[in-house]
């Protein structure tokens, strides 16, 4: 090779010609300089992931009545249509608290603990022992037996519950597929997440067709789209897919590219709650 | 250069580069965290770790491919040495930066469960046979393993223990890495969301590193004088042309076959000498560098060899091949069989060239 560079050449130990001190000094802005923009574009560039809430702020003290099917829940009396509120209850990180709901199950109760909510649904993440409280007076509920509304075939992605409704923001897609399916062998509560075309999504709560936890045989099937067969019921205020371990289909090329990215962004404005909520919309 | 050891050979050069360095890094992550916060805020906030996460991962991207420029980038242009002269603080930062990124995700999405969270990293995807759902943390693991190997070794400890040449096909792994963490983004990340910075970064990315290590080897390749060494051997000597081509302790380099090059270097106005184009501390392109206080310098690390016997001089120990260069007139004739390492051989000097010799002291 031909080596007529007439550049200053450096050596480490000699120190930095004065030569190219020029250079460097718009050289080093520079680089700094897209470093900034960089950043900057990467940021304004991320998407929304809903308008999930996990205060961690304010405690939160809910009364009502513990029930543990299909899941740690507390039925809090309402005067919206169902005469009730269900509140699911988790543990700390991604732990269950499937032992303290079973100890009080049907009892009156107060409890205080992290409150979190997204598109209507509620949960409660359960701070310790001292977090739960025996109410003297029993809180009486209206009916809570199961009605069956139809058996369908849904397309959506499987989520955790606890990250999805708003401790991960976001709290789906592949990156979060191991965090999910660590929270679902932790008995967190998985919901079946589908939307329409419109990209308005709704969540299902999923239980195996006894009513008891559908989580362990989500595990496999987390965080990827894929269609479930089921039967829709309802308990009080919960809208619950009753699925079994054969429920669960893979999506062909063209069901795949129907259905679009497996993240769908939030529309969230000052006027709105997002577009996710716990009511079925059309498929 | 092989004299005694010491973490960091600090001077004031290396000093400068770190601080702008991790200047750069900390603008990088409170710039992303300030604004993503600014942009989602209330209920629409997104997770702080995962911030920190999306921020160190897309900072050890940026930084890793800065790592990959350097080289060719000081090839084409000069200028750019002394970013090289200290790229082993660059591609230390880099895995250290990656490290961040690893026990975040690590610790947000994997701890705090009932299972182990190197476990849990591991073990939620099996689906090999499908790209949408490959594991791809296995990837950004494999990769973060070889940064880990490779900052463990960027010391001159490790280069003289393993050997130059197994040290550097060591340091070569950088572009498995690449090549790993550019599947770990677009098996993981973009298969999330397919938008926004991540997909044009990583375009950009692969399309300029490639562009620069091609325009490197294009300029060497059309640079390189190649020569059939056969021939050579034949008759004793081969026809590298005439040494008016070869500026003042400049080189050229002259390429005998496909895995040996010869630096040949004019010095001191009037004074040829062949030698082995491969510098003994990081196989640096000598015939790249320059004659400084009467030694062959490598525009690497400033390693330096006598030309007239291929040895650093004292206390320093290394030797590099020398070889045998001629005239026939103003011809230069190189013998392309290498003399053994750190041999002297007569200096060929250029006759009737007082008027070189004379520029060569007055500069």
């Amino acid at each position: 090779m031909k080596n007529s560079d007439k550049s200053p050449f450096y050596v480490g130990y000699l120190g930095l010609p004065k030569e190219l001190s020029a250079f460097y000094k718009l050289l080093i802005p520079f680089i700094l300089l897209m470093f900034l923009l960089f950043s900057l574009w990467h940021s304004i560039s991320q998407k929304s992931a809903g308008a999930g809430v996990w205060d961690l702020t304010t405690p939160v003290t809910l009364s009502g009545v513990m029930d543990t099917e299909p899941y740690p829940v507390l039925r809090i009396p309402s005067d919206n249509q169902f005469g009730m509120r269900s509140v699911l209850l988790v543990g700390l990180g991604k732990q269950p608290v499937n032992d303290v709901a079973i100890k009080f199950k049907g009892k009156s109760l107060a409890l205080t603990g992290n409150y979190i909510s997204r598109g209507g649904y509620e949960m409660l993440e359960i701070v310790g022992a001292e977090a739960i409280e025996l109410l003297p007076v029993a809180i009486t509920l209206p009916d809570v037996s199961i009605r069956t509304i139809a058996k369908t075939t849904l397309v959506g992605e499987i989520v955790d519950s606890k990250c999805f409704l708003g401790v991960m923001k976001p709290g789906e897609g592949k990156t979060h597929k191991t965090c999910a399916a660590l929270c679902l062998m932790g008995e967190m509560p998985p919901i079946f997440v589908v939307k329409n075309a419109k990209g308005e999504r709704a969540g299902y709560l999923m239980a195996n067709t006894d009513h008891k936890s559908a989580a362990e045989i989500s595990v496999p099937h987390v965080a990827k789209p894929i269609n479930i067969t089921g039967q829709i019921i309802r308990r009080g205020d919960q809208l619950i897919l009753h699925i079994d371990k054969d429920a669960f289909g893979d999506l062909n090329q063209a069901e795949r590219l129907a259905y679009g990215p497996s993240f769908a962004e939030e529309i969230y404005t000052a006027n709105s709650q997002g577009n996710f909520c716990n009511i079925p919309v059309k498929a | 250069m092989s004299q005694g050891y010491v973490p960091v050979q600090w001077n004031s050069d290396k000093k400068k580069y770190d601080l702008y360095l991790w200047l750069g890094v900390i603008l990088y992550i409170v710039v992303f965290m300030g604004v993503s916060s600014a942009v989602f805020k209330g209920v629409a906030a997104l997770s702080p770790a995962i911030l920190l996460i999306r921020a160190f991962g897309s900072c050890a991207f940026l930084l890793l491919t800065m790592v990959l420029c350097i080289g060719p980038l000081a090839r084409l242009d000069k200028r750019f040495l002394p970013i090289l002269y200290n790229r082993r603080h660059l591609g230390v930062s880099t895995f250290l930066v990656t490290l961040i990124h690893g026990i975040i995700v690590t610790v947000w999405y994997n701890g705090f469960g009932v299972i182990n969270p190197f476990k849990s990293l591991v073990s939620a995807h099996h689906d090999y046979g499908s790209l949408a759902q490959f594991p791809f943390e296995i990837l950004g693991i494999a990769a973060l393993f070889i940064l880990l190997i490779m900052a463990a070794t960027s010391h001159d400890y490790w280069n003289k223990n393993l050997g130059p040449s197994v040290w550097k096909s060591l340091h070569m792994f950088v572009y498995i890495a690449y090549g790993l963490t550019i599947a770990h983004i677009a098996l993981g990340a973009l298969q999330t969301d397919f938008t926004g910075f991540l997909p044009i970064m990583g375009f950009l990315s692969v399309l300029i590193v490639g562009a620069l290590h091609l325009a490197a080897a294009f300029r060497e390749n059309r640079n390189d004088l190649y020569l059939d060494r056969d021939e050579g051997v034949n008759i004793g000597h081969v026809n590298i042309g005439p040494w008016q081509t070869i500026e003042n302790n400049q080189a050229i380099t002259v390429a005998i076959d496909k895995n040996e090059k010869v630096a040949v270097y004019r010095y001191d106005g009037n004074k040829l000498a062949a030698i082995s184009n491969v510098c003994k501390h990081q196989l640096g392109p000598l015939g790249e560098g320059k004659v400084i206080d009467g030694c062959i310098t490598c525009p690497w690390h400033g390693y330096q060899y006598r030309p007239d016997d291929g040895q650093s001089p004292p206390p320093y120990t290394e030797k590099i091949s020398t070889y045998h260069v001629s005239l026939d007139g103003d011809d230069m004739l190189l013998d392309p069989n290498p003399l053994p390492e750190g041999t002297a051989r007569p200096v060929t000097l250029i006759p009737n060239t007082d008027k070189l010799t004379a520029e060569a002291n007055a500069s």
